[in-house]
This record gives C-alpha cells, structure tokens and sequence, in this order.
C-alpha cells in the first residue's frame, strides 16, 4: 500500500481550461477510482482559491474531503514578474515542505509546466530529495524545436527551469509513447522510469443525432452552409494551419465549391488576418475558409458529429486528443504521420506527411470523394477510440507507480566527514536527578558520534570526563547560537530541574528524551512555586482541554488531577521526534493523545553498564549478612506507590518468615510519612525486627553491596505515572532472580527475565513466588543468568548510545523538509530579504498555515462572538450557554471543543480563552497573568469543523470570506439556525434586523450544514433555500435538533428582585398566565394584554405575568404596560430577570401562555413542562410539533378569540381535563448537546442514555 | 432590494473578470501591465479586496488584517533568529 499525493495545478493554474487541466482532473480522478488499497490525498494550492471548490466538488464521495489538503504560499509568484523571485523561490521550498509532511510514498504531479503567468509553484529537490516524485509528462516540444517556443528570453529561462525540475523526477507518466520516446531520447531517462500511460476523451465525445432544427442553428451561426472539413486544437505554430489552407487550396475547384474547411477554436485577431489573407491569396474564395472562433463544448462535440471529415495535420503533439474525440464521435479522421499521431489514429492510409501540402491535400481528396474510404474510416475510428479510456490510463498510471516504488531503493545516507555538533540540554552532576546520572553515563557513548556541547542551568558542573570532554554552555549562549548546532538534544522528566526548558524547546526545536510520561510533577510546580503563574491550569486546557482545566479548579484535591493529567502536550507537539525508555511510554501517548500520536517514537531502554567482578561473599561481609542467608532486597525510597507493605505482608505470610535463615531488607530511605510509620510498626509487631531491615539513605556503595548480596529482588509498583524502573534493571544486572509486577513500563519487561506477578497480584501469587525461588536455587539460577543477558544485550550503553545516534539522525534527516529545515532553506535564499521586510511575517504565516504541527486533535470552533461581548439573556443566549458548557464538559471523543469569537473589525476568529476561562470558573484569585489565555488568532486544519451556535447576524455577514477560507481548506463550516422569521415574518422586524437577516442567510447558505433548532424551522430553511438559496453542487445538509429544558445545566444566573416574594405571592394567590420571552410584535403581548382587559372587565380573576426584556417595535405596548391600571395588581412585567428568578415565577404560575405567531423552537413550553405547568399556545407548527398533545391550543388573532381560549381553558382545567404537560418529551441539555452533535455528524449515533423524558 | 441589486452587479462583476482573464493572452497581457505599474495593480487589488471580490489573504501581510497566530509567531521569530545567526 503506498500513500500518493497528487499535486493538483495542472487543474488549477492557467491551463485549467486547457487539454493539459481536463487531463489533470480526469487522470487524477481515475487514479482515485482505481486506488485500490493505496492511500491518495490531493495537494491544492491555496493561491488559486477559486479552482478549489470546484475540484472538491470532482472527487465528492470519492475522496474523504480531508484527503484533499490545501496549502499556501506567500504570493504573487508568477515567473513573469521578476519581483517576485523570492517569494517564488521560497515558495517552492514551502511546497517541497508541505508535500514531505504528507508523508507520501511518492508525489505525482499533474503538471510541471506551471507558473508562468499564474500563481502555481511546483518544484523537485529544491529543499529535499525525501520523497520521490513521478511527473505526468505531456510532450517536450519547445525542448526539441526551442524556436519559436522559446525565442523570448523570459519564457526560455522559466522552461529551462522546469526541465531541470523535470529532470530530478523519478518517474515520468508519459501521456503516449511517443512522449515516452521524447523523454528517454531527450532527457536521457532509463527506459523502466518511463511509462506510457496515454489518454482519452471524455465520455460525452460520441456520435449522437443532432436535430434539424439544431443543426441549423449551428451552422447560422458559424456560417457553414456545406459539408465541412473541419479541425480543432488551437493555432500556433506547429498546428500546421498554413500548410492547411495551402493543401485545401489544392483541391479541384468542384471538391472546394461543394465544401468548406472550418477551424473551430478561439484564435487571436492578428492570427485571424494571417490566416484569411493567406487563403485569399492561395485563391479561396469567401466562405470556403470559416473560423468559427471560440466555440462551447456542446457546440464542439455538435460540431465533431457535423463535419464530414477532421483533418489534424498538426507536426508535434504531445497525444492529439481533437483527433481522438472526432474519432469518438464516429467521424473519418485524417492526419499527419508525425509524433504521437499515428498510435492515435492507428491507421497508416489515413496518415500524410504534414510537410508536404500535395500530400495533405491528396488525402483529403481521397477521403471527400470516395464515400466507401470515409465509411471505413468512420468504423474505424469508433473501433480504435475503444482502445483509450480514463479507466484504463488510471490502471496504467497506478500499476506504474506500484512497481517503479516496489523496484525503488532507498538512497544510501552519506557518512558526515565530521562528527554533527551536538546541544545536549540536561542535569548533569551533581544535581542529584536521576536523569543527571544517566546523562553522565550515555554521554561518553555518544560523543563518538557527535562533537558535544552540553547546555545546563546550573552553577557547576562535576563530571570529570564531561568537564573535560564537552563545552558547557548556559541556556543564553544556546538562544544566541543555537544555529552553530546541527543537532539538539532535550532529556525531559517531571523534576524542578527541567523547568528552564519548556521555553526553550518551544523557541528551539530538537529531538526530546522523555524519561517520565506524566510531567504534571513539574507543571503544577512552575505554577505553585509561581515560576509561570497559571502554568498549570493553561497545560491541562492545552494538553487535555477545558474539562481537564476545570477539574483543577473544581475538585477539591489538587493532588487528584496531578496524578490523573499527564500535561506533556505541549512538548510532545514541539518535539522534532521524541524517544521514551519503555513501550508503555507509546501506549500512554496513544491513549491520551490519538492512535497516531506515538507511531515515530523512538523506544531506547534505560541503560546499564553491564556488572562484572560480583563477589557476593565479600558484599555479604560487608553487610554482616551470613553467607547461608536467604536475602530478599527491595531496592528504592519507600512509599504508597512502591508497595512495600505488600511485600512485607507477603513476606510475613510466607514460609519465610519461620525460616530463620531468612532475611528481608528494604534498601533504602523510609517514607517520612505516614506510611513509613505504618511500615516500622508492622515490622515491630512481627517481632522479627533482627531480620527485617530498612537501610535508610544508601550511597552507591551500599546500594551496590545489597544487589551483590541480594537472592531475590522484588520490585513491586502501583499507579505507575509513565516513569521507568532503574532499580529492577539493577537486580537484573546483578544476575538476582527478580519478582515484579506488570505495572506501567514494568510490564515490558521481557518475561524469561523476571518473574512477572500481574499488575493487580494477590498477595498469595507473591507468597508462592518467594517460597518458589526459595525452594528452587536452579531456578534463581537461570532466571539471573537470563536477565543479565537481557541487560547485556539491550541494556549496554554503547548499543544504546549507537540506537540515539540512529535515531537522532533519521528524525533529523526527516526534518530535513520540515520547518526547521525549511527555515534554514528560507534564509539562505538569493536574492536575499531584509530582515524587517513584511515578506517574512507572511513566509512565517505561510508555513504554519501549510504544515500541521506535529499531531493536532480535531478542532470544534464553537462561535460563541455575542455572549464574548456580553449575556443579553436572551433564549438564543440561554440556548448557547446551555449548549456550550456541555460540549466544554463533554467534549466528543477525539475532538477538542475551542470556543472562538469574530468582530467586525478584524477578518477570522479567535480563540475565546480568557472568556471560557471565567465561564467555567476557572479564573485564579488573583488577576490572569497578561500572558496567560491569550485570545490568539485560530489555528485551523483540514478535518476541524466550524459551529455558527451564537447568532451575531451582522459579524457573520462580514466574516463570509473566512469562511470561504475555512471551507476551501478543508473545515467543515456549520450554522445553528435558530428561526427564519425576519425573512419570513418581515413585518414584526425592523427594516435594519431584516436586512442582516438577509445578510446572514446568504452566508449561511454557503455553509456546508444547517441545523436548525426544530423540524418546523429546517422545513422553512430548506423551502427558503429552495426559493433564494444560491444554486450550488453540494449544496448544505439541512437538520435539526431539539434544545434541552434544565435550566440548572445551562449556567444559570443568580440573583432575585427586592420584591420577589411579594410578587411570588400574589401569583400563586390567584390563576396565573405566565409569558416568557423578549417583548417583540410577533409575542403578540398586545393580544394577550387585550383578552386579559376583557376578561377582566367580565371578573374573571387572573393575572397576567410578562417576563422579558423589551424588543422592538414595542413603544406602545410597553406604555401600556407601564401605565396600566393593573399594573403591579393583576398584570406584571418582570424585566431581565436572573434565571433562579424565573425558576421560582414557573413555580407560582397556574398556565404558560404561548400567543407568540412565530417561533423556532419554544423553549418555554418545554421549561412550563419541567415544572409541570399546562400550556396554552397557538396552533402553529412549531409548537405541535415540541407540545404534541400535551397542550391546550388556540387560533386567531383577536383579543377576544383568545380570552374566550382562556375561559375555556379555565373551565376545562376546574373540571381537571386541561391537558397536562407533564408528558411532554424533552431533552436535559446534555442529551440536546448530544443530538447537535449527531445532526452535526460529530457523533455517529445517539446514546441510548439521550432518550427523552416525558412521553 | 439594494442587497440583491448589489449582489447581482457583484456576480456580473466576478463572472466578466474570470471569463476574461481565463483566457491566457488577455491574462499575461493584464499581468504585463500590472507588473510595470505596481500602484495600479496595488490599488485594484485593494479596490477588489474591499468590495468582497477576491479572497486576498495572500497578498496583504498579516499584520494588516490580523496578528499572526501563536505558531505562525513562533516561525516568525525562528526565521528572524536563523537570519540574525546567518547574516552576522
């Protein structure tokens, strides 16, 4: 299986309209179509943004939209201008890059012969030779006739260029074989690297019956009143068409005046007077010649079916592909018996010799005047166009690649003449880190491949062979010379003595050894100790997303999200390649971060100089141990995770424990805390402190006399953090039979070395397995010779050393196309750019653009651009809020949850981090640091997916070319739409909110998806996109969802009026109508306040209670309202209230009343449901469709109608048969959140916990 | 009303532009132009930008319309140093 990516310009640059685009998109689409197993992504070129959705829409449901990657250069670039030769140059460096960071098998570019008068760049080997690269080749005719194709001195360079582009491919697609023969003779190609995968005509050349009526039509309006001869291709040069017009003026008189020669395409007015003056003065006479100009493809292929004979007397083609298609519309074809015509026409007695006119013009003769000829060279021509298809040329083209890739030998690395100049940033001695001993260690080793210079924060450095082998640098000197350095080298682990260098890896990239998964240790450190303030919380958002940063602000036990969070994203995402010490590193990585994430790592086991001279009875003496004791050692600081009790309870249980000559020893200090006391009691109470021992602090010494001493190792672990285990390398290298259990690293631990317990072992498995390696010395025997193998073998620090050398190299030399590289390539090229000039900021902004940082989880940009600016409280508000903290919360799987804003003053989004931030309650005490959440500029890739879920009409309107930007780069772009009622219902809007409703939809029907909030209102957007929708190919997938009800997960607000239990009371003293929503014409308040005026006038006792803000068109009303006479007795306006407010109005209030004419969903009804408050609403489908039969429902829209609605009501529900809403179906938020997802396609599926309650 | 007289004349706009400079000689004629006279080519791609004709990210630097992103910041700031290191 190989991947392929296809380098698309040849159908996006200025020959898109032209054979060699057609070419491009068909050979490219059949490649797709017989893929087979391989892999194929299509690479655009973002500087011809308009050719994008078109070919999108080419390989729609062949290829997944993300395998078709876009990607961007500073432009212009065009050769033509020589101002632009840097950007050109560094523009083909960054496509190098960008295509290497696909990690493709082989590139296959449409077309080389780009970038003259256009934006596309292509190139081969200028940055790097890392993957190697087929070119489709068409012809190389300007090469072989460099008159007058390159008689322009700018023309020629461009042309020279691409041909030694061309001629760093390996493998050229020959669209025939007569290119292919051009090329093996031309450029000197071996013949098995260039394969002819010819062509074909699309499948609409074919004969076809044109209509009288059609036909006449044609021929008014291109003049051709005769039988005609006809040819098509293009006028230059080679096309032959003087040596047409000589010929044709050959033929006998009678021949001409019974037909006419039309040359159908596009032709320039200096070519047209050229050519009509040479016809005049070979004697044609008017309407003998005709050229018809540029014609359509309907009129061409009617055209094709018309002529009466196609002669192509062309002198060099590439393939000829006019000729073919008139072939394919069953039309006798003549033509010259030249290049690649004659496989074309696969008939030598309809060839000529396109030099000689006499020829030329004796075969059209032949062919006009014997209709027996002409027939057979129809048949003919049918027959022979079955020979050429797209299927075929895509088989062709995939079986070549497959086997030049299966026959391609990876180029041999060149030895480097010195040693590479290495920056080896670690502790080294004296700081007492583990890691620091290790670097001590490696560091001899691996100076014989590289000149070293080992970069440190500390005041001194011990090591004696360091000190006199290595330059010792601070963290300064690197920033300032970090480019004098052809390698860098980062050991990382969850200690204070790695804090300086999380800046500086992400300032200077290099190869990261990452000696402990989990660096939450160090993370939570530099923000405790105020190092980097907030550095804590700002890793888990970056490493583990909101839900993780607000854990450590909810939970009450910091400790707990330290030890759940491992926080090393960032690193992992800076790193140039990264190299852990244990498989179990790689599993981790795949299980926070993505099945991708850990496939480059590098696993180099810890180190171990192999122990010799063991002499355990001197070790023994040493110790005052007796030399017939049987001596089991654990070895390490005692502690919870360590599982020391385990093992001294097993101990304790075992046969051991009565076997005098038995000894257990811990070595090494006691935990100081509670456990360790713990421990030293339990030791006192099994009276058997003379042979149970805790050695305290050992020095290597002592350490190394125990494990010479030891019988038995045991290394037990427990909630292992990613760390590895030095000390059952240890027992191992001392040849001690070893019991450990399968936790974390430790459990890939070769098993024929260690006796393995499972990671959750019962203390009997351990008490047999000390009684076992007690009983059987043999055994003990063989397992300590097999382990000292082990670490003989994969241990060594030599074999080791040489593995960070291979590896170091390989990443680098894969680095070599990318940025790091890429930058270096930046900088060196001519002519150069001043530092401060605008082009670099564009280059930079280029390639972070064009090449994906390491691994990058999908992104959901949740627009959240009105509640950023403030909480208006609105429904569409509550709406965003409640939806937005689920998916913060409850992030989907494999998706990271971003919640973005736009102005209108800025083009694109930002990241709303300081925002999410206090709306998760995840602000410190103290003010944010000014660096800390920063709003940056988003960062977008294929695949991520873009939510409109806040409705900020006019941002989104002036945002409608970043989201042009956003779908041509291959992000999904969606919209929630909440209603259509200002283009539906514009007479309850103003002019202004209708017009940025327009405005809005406009740019909502662009989108890929629209999810609206109920079936009644995706019912309404696909009737409104089906009336003024623009017409589109793929047009969005209209959807819908239904909003969640519990007000307690949609982020509340708090707080009550001064008067609420007065208020509270009168409600609940008498029936109540609750309204809830904005104060807005279609709400039809006024109604409502109307019927109640008449119900009051008739006694009846209710109150009338409004909770909303004041809307629009609303003056009236509201001075109604504030000068009723019953206002504040038995009519109330409660105006932006606090959520808790309005939870207590649904408990007082007796009925919901819903007159509104128009809504998207009706939140209220489902909220009135919740607290079991009957509903009395219109009858409009929206509500139906929410309600169901669980409301009671009225029409009209006078005043009376409905308060004669209400007394009904009144009636029925004295009589207990209102209709109950108790059982109307509705979502929590978390299961609404969940079904946007599903309409989203974010989720495949509902859950079976989202079912709705209710009915 | 105004917005879709608005939009038409755009449409009309963008559809004479790209039949136009699809066809080459007319394309390389209109660049040759353009490239002797930057200001002309400065000002209609101005001109084209503000009225919504062409997505013109590639053309102004980023600092004109937003900040760079976070990484876009971080290559930026890497080209700069590479380029100090190389010049001096």
């Amino acid at each position: 299986m190989m991947r392929i990516v296809i380098d698309m310009q040849g159908a996006q640059g200025s020959n898109r309209q032209r054979g060699i685009g057609r070419y491009s998109l068909s050979i490219a689409l059949a490649v797709a179509r017989h893929r087979g197993k391989n892999e194929i992504i299509l690479a655009l070129n973002g500087l011809l943004p308009d050719t994008i959705e078109p070919i999108r829409i080419a390989f729609e449901g062949l290829l997944p939209q993300e395998n078709i990657r876009v990607w961007q250069s500073p432009g212009p670039v065009c050769h033509l201008d020589p101002g632009n030769d840097w950007r050109r140059k560094t523009g083909e460096l960054l496509y190098e890059a960008f295509l290497a960071s696909l990690e493709p098998d082989l590139v296959l570019v449409s077309s080389l012969f780009e970038g003259l008068g256009d934006d596309a760049i292509t190139s081969i080997g200028s940055l790097s030779s890392a993957f190697p690269t087929a070119v489709i080749l068409y012809d190389l005719i300007p090469l072989i006739h460099p008159h007058p194709f390159l008689d322009n001195p700018v023309i020629k360079r461009w042309y020279e260029n691409k041909i030694g582009h061309l001629r760093r491919a390996g493998l050229l697609l020959a669209i025939s074989e007569s290119s292919r023969q051009e090329a093996v003779r031309h450029l000197d190609f071996p013949d098995t690297d260039v394969v002819n995968i010819s062509t074909a005509a699309e499948p609409h050349f074919k004969p076809m019956q044109i209509s009288a009526e059609r036909e006449a039509e044609i021929r008014s309006r291109y003049g051709l009143n005769r039988p005609f001869v006809m040819y098509t291709g293009g006028i230059d040069y080679r096309k032959n068409m003087e040596g047409l017009i000589r010929a044709y003026a050959l033929l006998p008189e009678a021949l001409r005046a019974a037909h006419q020669l039309a040359v159908v395409c596009s032709i320039h007015p200096p070519d047209r007077t050229t050519l009509e003056t040479l016809a005049a003065k070979q004697g044609l006479k008017a309407g003998e010649l005709v050229l018809t100009g540029f014609v359509s493809e309907d009129d061409l292929i009617a055209l094709y079916n018309l002529c009466k004979l196609f002669d192509f007397p062309s002198w060099h083609e590439g393939f000829g592909l006019p000729a073919l298609e008139a072939m394919s519309c069953g039309r006798a074809v003549i033509a010259s018996n030249t290049s690649s015509i004659p496989e074309v026409i696969g008939r030598t007695d309809a060839l000529f010799d396109p030099r000689n006119d006499s020829s030329i013009a004796a075969k059209i003769a032949e062919v006009l005047s014997n209709d027996n000829f002409r027939a057979a060279l129809e048949r003919h021509g049918i027959e022979q166009a079955r020979h050429f298809s797209w299927d075929a040329s895509g088989k062709q083209a995939i079986a070549a690649c497959e086997k030049w890739h299966e026959a391609r030998k990876p180029a041999a690395h060149p030895v480097p003449a010195r040693r590479p100049k290495l920056a080896y940033i670690s502790p080294l001695p004296p700081e007492r880190s583990g890691i620091s001993d290790y670097s001590a260690e490696l560091l001899p080793e691996l100076a014989r491949h590289y000149e070293i210079d080992v970069i440190v924060a500390q005041d001194a450095v011990a090591d004696p062979w360091i000190k006199a082998n290595c330059a010792i640098r601070d963290v300064k000197w690197l920033r300032a010379h970090s480019r004098h350095y052809d390698r860098i080298l980062y050991h990382f682990g969850n200690s204070a003595f790695h804090r300086h260098m999380f800046r500086l890896l992400e300032e200077i990239p290099g190869i990261v050894v990452l000696h402990d998964f989990f660096l939450s240790g160090i993370i939570s450190h530099l923000e405790i100790t105020e190092y980097r303030p907030y550095a804590w919380a700002e890793a888990l958002y970056q490493s583990h997303g909101y839900a993780a940063m607000q854990r450590r602000f909810a939970e009450a036990d910091a400790g707990d999200v330290v030890w759940h969070y491992p926080c090393n994203f960032q690193v992992l995402q800076n790193a140039l390649g990264v190299t852990v010490h244990a498989e179990n590193s790689r599993r981790l990585a795949t299980q926070w971060y993505g099945k991708d994430t850990a496939k480059d790592w590098a696993v180099i086991p810890h180190m171990r100089v192999f122990a010799r001279d063991i002499d355990r009875a001197k070790a023994r003496a040493a110790l005052k141990l007796d030399d017939k004791a049987f001596v089991v050692c654990s070895f390490g600081l005692l502690g919870p995770h360590k599982l020391n009790h385990r093992l001294l309870s097993a101990w304790l249980a075992s046969s051991l424990a009565r076997d005098p000559d038995c000894v257990l020893v811990f070595v090494g200090e006691n935990n100081g805390g509670a456990y360790g006391q713990q421990i030293t009691e339990a030791i006192a109470r099994s009276g058997l402190q003379q042979r149970i021992r805790i050695t305290g602090w050992a020095d290597m010494e002592v350490f190394r006399r125990y494990l010479e001493a030891a019988d038995i190792g045991v290394q037990l672990r427990t909630l292992s953090r990613g760390e590895t285990s030095g000390t059952v390398l240890d027992c191992m290298n001392y040849g001690l039979a070893t019991i450990i259990n399968a936790n974390g690293s430790m459990a890939d631990v070769p098993d024929e070395g260690v006796w393995k317990l499972p990671d959750l072992f019962d203390d009997k498995q351990l008490v047999e397995a000390l009684e076992t390696l007690r009983r059987d010395p043999l055994m003990r025997r063989h397992l300590g010779e097999r382990a000292r193998h082990i670490v003989l073998k994969q241990h060594d620090p030599r074999a080791c050393a040489d593995q960070y050398a291979a590896f170091i190299e390989k990443t680098y030399d894969d680095n070599a196309a990318g940025v790091p590289g890429l930058v270096r390539a930046a900088t060196e090229v001519e002519p150069a750019l001043p530092a401060d000039s605008k082009g670099w900021l564009m280059l930079a902004e280029a390639i972070a653009f064009s090449i994906r940082p390491n691994f990058m989880p999908r992104q959901l940009f949740v627009d959240v651009s009105e509640l950023v600016k403030r909480d208006s409280k609105s429904g569409i508000q509550r709406v965003v809020r409640s939806i937005l903290r689920e998916l913060l919360l409850h992030p989907p799987e494999g998706w990271r949850i971003e919640p973005v804003y736009a102005t209108t003053q800025e083009q694109g989004y930002r990241y709303a981090r300081r925002f999410t931030a206090g709306f998760l309650g995840c602000l410190p005490p103290k003010p944010l640091p000014p660096h800390a959440m920063p709003d940056d500029v988003i960062e977008f890739q294929a695949g991520d997916m873009f939510l409109g879920l806040d409705l900020q009409q006019h941002i989104v309107a002036r945002q409608k070319m970043f989201y042009r930007r956003l779908r041509n780069h291959g992000v999904t772009v969606k919209f929630v739409v909440y209603d259509l009622l200002p283009a539906l219902v514009p007479q309850f809007f103003t002019a202004g909110a209708t017009q940025y409703h327009h405005g809005w939809l406009e740019t909502v029907a662009e989108s890929d998806g629209v999810i609206c909030i109920s079936k009644a209102v995706a019912d309404e957007m696909a009737s409104w996109m089906r009336d003024h929708g623009p017409q589109r190919l793929r047009p969005p997938a209209i959807r819908w969802f239904h909003l969640g009800a519990d007000i307690k997960a949609s982020a509340p607000t708090h707080g009550l009026p001064e008067n609420a239990d007065t208020v509270l009371e009168i409600i609940r003293s008498t029936p109540s109508f609750l309204m809830v929503g904005t104060l807005e014409p279609r709400k039809a308040h006024a109604q409502a306040l109307a019927a109640f005026e008449l119900l009051w006038a008739e006694g009846i006792a209710a109150n009338l209670v409004i909770v909303g803000r004041r809307g629009w068109m609303v003056d009236s009303l509201i001075s109604h309202l504030r000068h009723h006479p019953e206002a504040g007795k038995r009519l109330f306006w409660l105006e932006g209230i606090s959520d808790e407010c309005l939870e207590k109005i649904y408990a007082a209030s007796t009925c919901l009343l819903c007159p509104s004419e128009g809504e998207g969903f009706g939140l209220p009804l489902i909220e009135a449901a919740q607290h079991g408050l009957p509903v009395l609403a219109r009858d409009i489908p929206v509500f139906r469709e929410v309600a169901g039969e669980h409301a009671f429902y009225f029409s009209g829209l006078a005043p009376q109608e409905l308060a004669d609605s209400i007394k009904r009501w009144l009636a029925l529900k004295a009589e207990d048969k209102a209709p109950l809403s108790g059982g109307m179906p509705r979502l929590t938020w978390e299961q609404s959140a969940r079904e946007l997802l599903v309409a989203s396609k974010l989720l495949s599926s509902i859950l079976p916990s989202t079912e709705r309650t209710g009915a | 009303m105004l917005v879709r007289v608005k939009s038409a004349v755009r449409t009309l706009l963008v559809k004479a532009m790209r039949k136009t400079m699809g066809l080459p000689h007319v394309r390389l004629c209109a660049l040759y132009v353009l490239a002797k006279c930057p200001p002309l080519k400065k000002r209609l791609r101005l001109v084209a930008m503000r009225a919504h004709l062409i997505e013109d990210w590639s053309n102004t630097t980023p600092t004109d319309r937003l900040p760079l992103s976070r990484r876009a910041e971080r290559i930026y700031a890497d080209l700069q140093r590479t380029l100090r290191q190389e010049r001096k």
